[in-house]
C-alpha cells in the first residue's frame, strides 16, 4: 500500500499537531506535509507539477490564515491542471461560527467536507477517507 | 122693333166686341208673357235650389267658386261670370275664378280699382244691376254692356267677395241685357251664396277649433302624465298662491300628502328655521308681480330634515291675460349641493395643498400654443411673472443650467412627439434673480386625443435643492455606518476567531492527554472541568457572537428547506449527550419556505439544543416532535419536546437576558434571548407552554415575506 499523501495547512501550529496526532493514530502510513501559510503549499504545488505522486490526496485547509486565507487558496488551487487535482479531496477544518463560511466552503467542488476545530480521531474515522 | 136701328146697335156692339177682344188678346198676350216670365223664374229658383243642394256638398273653397261661376252662368243666361275672393285687399292676393273669359287675361290691378269703385257706388249684400254706360267708365269693365253685382264682405275675418253676371258688349245682340228681374234673383243668389260661404267658413272654424280642442286635450293628457311621473315636485296653486295640487314626487320629497298641504299657501309649510328670508321675500315679491322666478332655498321635509330645494314658480295666464294659476316646479338638489360644495372644497384644497406643497404646475397647449404657469413655478425660477410672459420658451430655456439643457430638450422632444407619455426629470436651473443654481424635480405628462395626437402637455416642478443636498449628506452617512457596520462585523469575525482558536486548541489537548495518558482519578477530574469550562467559554462566545449579529445585520431571505435544517441540527446536536432520542416530524404544506436562513438556524439550534439538553435524564424515549405548517399567509413551526419541562415562574422568565431556568443550565441565559430578538427581527411571534416533568412546546408563527 502506497503512502497516503496528506497536506495540512493551517498557520496555528498546535492546530497542526493535534490533527497530525489524530491523522497518524487512524492512518498509520501516510505522508504528512505541514504548512503554515497557503503562500507555502502553493509554492509546494508549483514545485511538484510534474511529480504527481508527491502531491496531496487530501488537504487540510484553515480558513482564517494571514497574507493568503483558505478561500484564497481554494481559488488558486482551482485552476489547475485536472492531473493535479483531479483526485484532490479538501476537508476545511476551521474554528469559524459561520454558516456563511460553510456554504461558501463547500460551494467549491474540490471541497468535501467541513470539520470544526479541533480534529480528533473520531472524526477522521466518520470521514472515511 | 125698328131695324137701322138695330143695325147700327149691332155694329157697335161689334165694335164693341172688337175692342174687346183684341183686349183680350192684348190681356192674353200680357197672361202668355206673364206665364212665360215665371215659367222663366221658375226654372231659374229650381236652378238656384240645383245649385245651392249641389254646392253644398263641396270640400274645397275653390270648388266651391268655380260651381258658383257655372251657375251663375247658366241660371241668369250671360255669356261671363266671374267671383273675386281678396283676403288681404292687395291685387296680386286677389282670388279669380270665371267662366266665359280668361282669368289670366284680367288686369288685376284695373280690376282691383274697379271693385274699390264698385264697393263705393253699391250698397253689399244685394244685387245691383249695372248698366253699360256706368261700366263704360271702368277700367276693366268697359267691355261689358250689362252686368249685374253682387258682393258680400266680413270685417272680421277680413274678406271681400265679388260675383258678377257679365254680358260682353260683343255678344249683347245674342243674350238678354240684365233687367230688374235678375236684379232680385241676383239678389237671392248672392245671398245664398254668402250664407252658405259663411257657413262653410264657421264649419271650417268649428272644425279647426275641434281639432285645437282635441289637441290641447292630448297635450293636457300628456302634461298631467308628465307632472304625475316626473321626479320633480310639481304644485299647482290658484291665484292666492293657495295650494290645489301636488304629484306623488312632492309627497316623497316632503313627505306631506295633497290633503295636508292642500289650501296652504305655496312653500309655507316647507319654511323651517333656516330658511332663507330674503329669498322667501324674493319668491313672494315674484308672486305678486306675476314673474316666473327661479331660486334654491332651504326648505325642511315633514320629519324636519332640512333639504336644498331648487324652486321654479310660474304664472299661468288665460288667452284674456288673467292669471289663473301658479304652477311650480320643485327639485330636491341637496345631494347634488353638498357633492358640489364637496367638489368646492376638495378644490380648495387642491390649491392650499399645491401652495403650502410648493408645487409649480404649468401647462402648455399644442394646439393654441398657449403657456401657463403658476405662480409658484415662478417663484421657483426667481422671475416675475412679466418676465416670463414675454417668451416662455426663451426664458425657460435660458434659465435651465447649460449642461442639462440638451438632455431636458431631447425628452421633451419625445414627449411631443408622443415616443413618451410622461417622464420625470431632475435638471438644474439658475435663478433669474439670484443666479443661484437650483436643482428641480419634474413630471412632465402628455395628454392625447382619442387619435393619439399629443393636445396638452402639464407638468409639476419642485424645487429639491434642499432635498437633495440632505438626500446626499444622508447617503454619505448611511455609507459611512455601512463601512462602519462592515469594520464591526470583520471585528467580531476576527475576535470570535481569535477567542476560539486557542480554546479549541486546548480542547484537543485535552483529548490527546485523555487518549494517550495513564492520569490518576483526581487528574483526570480536573481535566474534565477544564474541558466543560472550556465549552461553556465556546457557547458563550457562540451566543454572544449570534446576539451581535442579529442585532447588526439586516435580515436576508432566501428560499431554503425547514425540515432539513431541523434535521441536520438535530443529528449535529444529539451525541453531545449519552442517552438516545429521537425525531418525529409532522407536515403540512411545502417543506421549502423562504425566510432569514442564518437566523432561523440559530433559532432552530437553541431550541433543539434546549431540548436534548433539558432532556430527562436516564432515559431513552425522549423525543422531540417538530411540526410545520406552511399556510398562504404564514409559517407555523412547532417544537414539542418531553423534556423535564419549566416551572410557571420559569416560563414568564425564560426570554430574559442572562436568565437561566435550572441548576442544570450551562449556558449564558443569552440563548432564548437571542431567539426571541430574532423572532421579533423577522416579526413573528411565539408562544410557549410548559408542564414541569411533562414537557415544553414552543409555537412560532412567522408572517410570510415576499419573494422578491
Amino acid at each position: 500500500m502506497p503512502l497516503m499523501n496528506i497536506m495540512l495547512i493551517d498557520d496555528d501550529d498546535i492546530f497542526n499537531m493535534l490533527s497530525g496526532i489524530a491523522l497518524k493514530k487512524v492512518f498509520k502510513e501516510i505522508n504528512l506535509k505541514v504548512f503554515t501559510s497557503a503562500n507555502a503549499a502553493i509554492e509546494f504545488f508549483d514545485e511538484h507539477q510534474n511529480d504527481p505522486e508527491k502531491l496531496p490526496e487530501v488537504i487540510f485547509l484553515d480558513i482564517n490564515m494571514p497574507v493568503m486565507n483558505g478561500f484564497e487558496f481554494l481559488d488558486h488551487i482551482s485552476q489547475y491542471h485536472e492531473d493535479i487535482i483531479g483526485q484532490l479531496k479538501v476537508v476545511m477544518l476551521t474554528s469559524s461560527m459561520y454558516d456563511t463560511d460553510k456554504d461558501k466552503s463547500l460551494a467549491y467542488p474540490l471541497v468535501k467536507h467541513y470539520l470544526e476545530k479541533p480534529l480528533t480521531i473520531q472524526k477522521v474515522n466518520e470521514l472515511g477517507l | 122693333m125698328n131695324q137701322p136701328e138695330n143695325y147700327t146697335q149691332l155694329l157697335q156692339d161689334y165694335s164693341d166686341l172688337q175692342l174687346r177682344v183684341t183686349k183680350f188678346s192684348s190681356v192674353e198676350q200680357q197672361l202668355i208673357n206673364t206665364r212665360d216670365l215665371l215659367d222663366s223664374e221658375l226654372l231659374s229658383y229650381k236652378k238656384l235650389i240645383d245649385y245651392n243642394s249641389k254646392v253644398f256638398k263641396e270640400i274645397t273653397d275653390k270648388a266651391f267658386f268655380l260651381e258658383s261661376t257655372e251657375a251663375i252662368v247658366d241660371i241668369f243666361e250671360s255669356d261671363v261670370s266671374l267671383i273675386v275672393f281678396d283676403e288681404s285687399s292687395h291685387p296680386s292676393n286677389m282670388v279669380i275664378y270665371a267662366e266665359g273669359m280668361h282669368v289670366v287675361e284680367i288686369d288685376r290691378i284695373s280690376l282691383f280699382g274697379d271693385l274699390y269703385q264698385l264697393s263705393a257706388d253699391f250698397p253689399a249684400s244685394r244685387g245691383n244691376l249695372l248698366s253699360g254706360e256706368y261700366m263704360a267708365d271702368l277700367a276693366c269693365m268697359n267691355k261689358f254692356s250689362s252686368g249685374v253685382l253682387y258682393y258680400f264682405s266680413d270685417a272680421e275675418m277680413g274678406y271681400r267677395c265679388y260675383l258678377f253676371s257679365l254680358v260682353t258688349k260683343q255678344n249683347a245682340p245674342f243674350y238678354n241685357n240684365m233687367k230688374d228681374r235678375n236684379e232680385t234673383v241676383f239678389t237671392i243668389f248672392g245671398q245664398m251664396v254668402e250664407s252658405i260661404f259663411i257657413s262653410r267658413k264657421k264649419s271650417e272654424q268649428i272644425k279647426k277649433q275641434l281639432t285645437e280642442i282635441e289637441k290641447s286635450h292630448s297635450e293636457l293628457r300628456k302634461l298631467s302624465l308628465i307632472a304625475t311621473k316626473t321626479k320633480n315636485s310639481v304644485i299647482i296653486a290658484d291665484t292666492e298662491g293657495k295650494v290645489e295640487w301636488v304629484n306623488q314626487a312632492f309627497t316623497d320629497v316632503t313627505n306631506y300628502t295633497v290633503e295636508e298641504i292642500k289650501d296652504n299657501k305655496l312653500g309655507q309649510l316647507l319654511e323651517g328655521a333656516e330658511t332663507e328670508k330674503e329669498k322667501l321675500h324674493l319668491l313672494n315679491d315674484a308672486m305678486t308681480h306675476h314673474r316666473n322666478i327661479e331660486t334654491v332655498i332651504k326648505n325642511y321635509r315633514k320629519n324636519g330634515e332640512m333639504f336644498y330645494n331648487q324652486v321654479e314658480i310660474i304664472p299661468v295666464f288665460d288667452t284674456g291675460n288673467q292669471l289663473v294659476n301658479y304652477i311650480s316646479i320643485q327639485k330636491d338638489i341637496t345631494n347634488d349641493f353638498l357633492h358640489k360644495n364637496e367638489i368646492l372644497r376638495i378644490n380648495s384644497r387642491y390649491e392650499i395643498i399645491t401652495q403650502k406643497s410648493k408645487i409649480g404646475i404649468w401647462e402648455f397647449d399644442c394646439v393654441s400654443g398657449e403657456h401657463s404657469w403658476n405662480d409658484i413655478i415662478i417663484n421657483q425660477y426667481g422671475a416675475r411673472r412679466r418676465d416670463v410672459e414675454k417668451d416662455y420658451t426663451a426664458f425657460w430655456e435660458a434659465a435651465v443650467y447649460h449642461e442639462d439643457l440638451d438632455n431636458v430638450l431631447r425628452i421633451n422632444a419625445k414627449i411631443l412627439s408622443g415616443e413618451l407619455d410622461f417622464a420625470e426629470l431632475q435638471y438644474r436651473i439658475v435663478r433669474h434673480d439670484t443666479k443661484q443654481i437650483r436643482t428641480l424635480e419634474c413630471l412632465n405628462i402628455s395628454e392625447r386625443d382619442r387619435s393619439g395626437r399629443v393636445l396638452r402637455l402639464v407638468g409639476s416642478s419642485i424645487d429639491i435643492t434642499e432635498a437633495k443636498d440632505y438626500q446626499e449628506t444622508l447617503l454619505a452617512k448611511n455609507n459611512e455606518l455601512k463601512k462602519i457596520n462592515h469594520e464591526l462585523d470583520r471585528f467580531v469575525y476576527s475576535i470570535s476567531h481569535d477567542l476560539r482558536s486557542p480554546l479549541l486548541s486546548i480542547q484537543g489537548l485535552l483529548a490527546i492527554i485523555f487518549d494517550e495518558e495513564v492520569l490518576s482519578e483526581s487528574i483526570t477530574n480536573y481535566l474534565k472541568l477544564i474541558d466543560s469550562s472550556i465549552l461553556r467559554l465556546d457557547d458563550t462566545i457562540h451566543e454572544i457572537l449570534s446576539y451581535s449579529r442579529n442585532s447588526r445585520l439586516e435580515v436576508v431571505s432566501e428560499k431554503f428547506d425547514i425540515v432539513e435544517m431541523v434535521m441536520a441540527t438535530f443529528e449535529d446536536i444529539r451525541y453531545s449527550i449519552p442517552d438516545k432520542m429521537h425525531l418525529e416530524i409532522e407536515l403540512e404544506g411545502d417543506t421549502v419556505i423562504y425566510s432569514d436562513k442564518v437566523r432561523l438556524s440559530t433559532l432552530v439550534k437553541n431550541i433543539i439544543g434546549n431540548s436534548v439538553k433539558y432532556k430527562k435524564l436516564g432515559t431513552d424515549d425522549s423525543y422531540i416532535k417538530f411540526g410545520l405548517v406552511n399556510k398562504e399567509e404564514e409559517i407555523l413551526l412547532k417544537f414539542e419536546d418531553n423534556g423535564i419541562g419549566m416551572s410557571e415562574k420559569t416560563l414568564s422568565k425564560m426570554f430574559d437576558m442572562f436568565y437561566r431556568g435550572t441548576s442544570q443550565s450551562t449556558g449564558t441565559g443569552l440563548g432564548l434571548y437571542i431567539c426571541m430578538e430574532i423572532i421579533n427581527k423577522l416579526g413573528g411571534k411565539v408562544e410557549v407552554k410548559s408542564e414541569l416533568k411533562v414537557g415544553t412546546v414552543i409555537s412560532i408563527i412567522l408572517h410570510k415575506t415576499s419573494e422578491l
